[in-house]
């Protein structure tokens, strides 16, 4: 019933991802992430203007939910900061979930990671200053890391490749490329989980390959094993301090040293524990658990398509990283998370028009192409 | 930040306080360039309000505390770096060294 007000808005996604993948400003002390947080936070407001008035609604009802945590939390900043973008996603979760389909935003990611990959390309070369595009890891281009790139990548990769639309895949190769491991081990698992939909012949490809390129990837790194055993000591150190209830938004960067025992907190200090599920259960206890849970159920229970195997890499990847706190893989999850909870649109109920009648094509709640299962009832 | 302005990491602090990084960013450009050591100690002290758990931050305050000749505020600092991080061993200085100007 909404989605003759989607109209305009529906094309400007696509630009909009585009700008959101290549946003970045150099020289900046968080140059990938805080500019792009700062475009989601002008550009999802507007998309909203046309939107049900239920959509505020239900956020104002997250909203006190979340800023009734935020008294808990051990510091308002944080937890301000992490509120916030809480907040972009469950305006981004509303965008999808009536979003006749997320291929635009694919292809926009896509076009923009094609950015991000002539940079990879050229400080492989040593072609571009390395101030500019300075980063916590090599060939970081404009994410300031090559894990989220890499995780952005992996996502948009999986979700082209279940829509078969092939062109705009090789100029995000290198960023996936680029040398991350998580990335590639969250996409070898969403690609086997998609080869499965198709034939036992192409799961075992899929298997291969993605061993294949996990291999290469191990055998190029120079400490192949660092940076899981740190996670692992992060992890030891933040399981017997989980509580119930959490200790409230943003309270893991703030309280984490305090219970640094495998790692020296005078040497290193940790923002995120590498573990999405963990972060939640640390800072909003069971709900946050249940919160993900409901995430995997759907992606789970959810019928074979694009939005399904980015959510599978997002939620892989977060077992070992942080793409939830991301703003390219949050914002893309939500999004998908979003398009997989779509409302369902009951046999008679009346659909208006026949841009409603492809929006909501899929009324049996599925999320192929709008329109194309053809169980529409009246328009 | 990396081009030495310390005023830059102080107006970002002001401009977007939400995240730790940003209100952090003066402390540790004081870290990094230096400055007069009592305006330096107020910043340090002032940050570990906010983030009580930076380990780093309050080894510098330890060590610009006994630069300052405060020794009560020295072995303060000390004694709660030593509570947030047990297993590293400090060897405490027992003597008020001379005051030592910046």
């Amino acid at each position: 019933m909404f989605a003759v007000r989607w109209g305009w808005s529906c094309d400007f996604l696509g630009p909009i991802s585009f700008l959101l993948a290549v946003c970045y400003v150099p020289y900046w002390a968080s140059a990938a992430t805080a500019p792009r947080w700062a475009f989601l936070s002008l550009a999802l407001p507007v998309l909203l203007v046309v939107r049900d008035i239920a959509v505020p609604w239900a956020a104002l009802a997250v909203v006190g939910t979340l800023f009734g945590l935020i008294w808990v939390a051990p510091n308002v900043y944080e937890a301000g900061y992490v509120f916030w973008l809480y907040l972009l996603y469950v305006l981004a979760f509303f965008i999808g979930r009536d979003l006749p389909d997320l291929k635009q935003v694919f292809v926009g990611l896509a076009l923009g990671l094609w950015v991000n990959s002539a940079v990879v390309v050229g400080q492989y070369f040593r072609i571009f200053d390395p101030l500019l595009f300075r980063g916590g890891s090599n060939y970081a281009a404009l994410y300031g890391n090559y894990i989220p790139a890499g995780e952005a990548a992996a996502m948009v990769v999986i979700a082209l490749v279940a829509l078969r639309l092939w062109w705009p895949i090789a100029g995000v190769l290198p960023t996936l490329l680029a040398g991350a491991r998580g990335p590639a081990v969250a996409f070898g698992i969403a690609a086997v989980c998609l080869a499965w939909t198709y034939s036992r012949r192409l799961t075992a490809m899929a298997v291969a390959l993605s061993g294949a390129t996990l291999t290469v990837l191990v055998l190029l790194h120079p400490d192949p094993l660092a940076g899981f055993q740190e996670r692992l000591d992060v992890w030891r150190d933040l399981i017997p301090n989980l509580t119930v209830l959490g200790h409230g938004l943003g309270s893991f960067v703030i309280d984490f040293p305090k219970y640094q025992d495998h790692t020296n907190a005078l040497q290193v200090r940790f923002e995120y524990p590498h573990n999405d599920v963990l972060n939640l259960a640390y800072e909003l206890g069971v709900a946050g658990v249940l919160l993900w849970v409901m995430l995997l159920l759907r992606a789970v229970r959810a019928e074979p398509c694009a939005e399904r195997y980015a959510l599978v890499v997002f939620l892989a990847a977060g077992m070992l990283a942080f793409p939830m706190y991301m703003p390219v893989t949050g914002f893309l999850a939500a999004l998908c998370a979003g398009r997989l909870c779509r409302s369902r649109v009951r046999v008679g109920e009346p659909v208006v028009g026949v841009r409603a009648a492809v929006h909501e094509g899929d009324v049996d709640g599925r999320c192929g192409r709008g329109g194309s299962r053809g169980e529409i009832v009246s328009t | 930040m990396w081009t030495g302005d310390v005023a830059a990491a102080d107006r970002a602090a002001r401009l977007f306080p939400l995240k730790r990084a940003r209100r952090v960013g003066p402390a540790y450009a004081r870290i990094l360039y230096g400055g007069n050591i009592g305006e330096t100690r107020l910043l340090w002290q002032r940050t570990l309000v906010d983030d009580p758990n930076a380990a780093d931050l309050l080894f510098n305050l330890a060590r610009a505390d006994l630069q300052a000749g405060d020794f009560s505020a020295y072995k303060q600092s000390l004694e709660r770096l030593r509570r947030l991080t047990p297993h590293n061993i400090y060897t405490e200085v027992v003597a008020v060294p001379e005051r030592i100007e910046p």
